[in-house]
């Protein structure tokens, strides 16, 4: 299908990360089963619209159950460096696992590092 | 009437704001006042104190950020409702 026109884009973006804003109030009030369904909306509205669910926003539902997710509560992050940098999170809604690799971050900081030295 | 700002309205998604029930043929919905919490095709959910009450958007006019919307131009998914094109 033909790509969506822009001002259309424009304004799935803006309702997608108003559905997150909500999804994060409601899950901070405890009602879980709502951000679920925000999470839901704004999927098929990234769908629909061709629009990408920014990076940020991304990481805050879970890649296999779509649940949002709000660490101490149904997650566990944690920082593993070995064999490589990553960030684990394990949803506690589905029990798997998702990880996010930080080693161009690692990379960058340490070529700062020896350039200040020079 | 003011067709731009009622667009405004519709544009932005409708779950999160705060209504109030202008009309119904229900008369005991005439003034229930709350925060739409989830929407279908076809009904609004909104909070009225702890409970939630389900409206059918076909027969009723709300109040939505002080404007009066008919909630017929309300009716289609919210995902999908973006594009729709309206008559005013």
């Amino acid at each position: 299908m033909a790509r969506k026109p822009p001002w259309l884009r424009r304004l799935a973006l803006r309702e997608i990360v108003r559905l997150f804003e909500l999804a994060e109030k409601r899950a901070l009030s405890g009602d879980m089963d709502l951000s679920n369904r925000y999470v839901q909306i704004a999927r098929k509205m990234s769908m629909k619209y061709n629009v990408r669910i920014p990076k940020h926003l991304k990481r805050r539902f879970c890649k296999h159950c779509y649940s949002y997710l709000l660490p101490g509560r149904n997650c566990r992050v944690r920082v593993r460096s070995n064999p490589y940098p990553r960030v684990v999170v394990t949803c506690l809604s589905c029990g798997k696992i998702t990880r996010y690799p930080y080693l161009e971050e690692k990379k960058n900081a340490r070529r700062k590092k020896t350039s200040r030295k020079d | 009437m003011s067709a731009r700002k009622i667009l405004a309205v519709l544009r932005s998604g409708i779950i999160g704001k705060e209504v109030e029930v202008l009309a119904s043929p229900d008369p005991s919905l005439i003034g229930v006042r709350g925060e739409v919490i989830d929407e279908t095709r076809k009904t609004l959910k909104i909070l009225r104190g702890s409970k939630a009450v389900v409206l059918a958007k076909e027969n009723v006019v709300l109040l939505i950020d002080g404007l009066r919307v008919d909630g017929k131009l309300l009716l289609g998914r919210p995902e999908e409702r973006l594009k729709k094109r309206y008559k005013i």
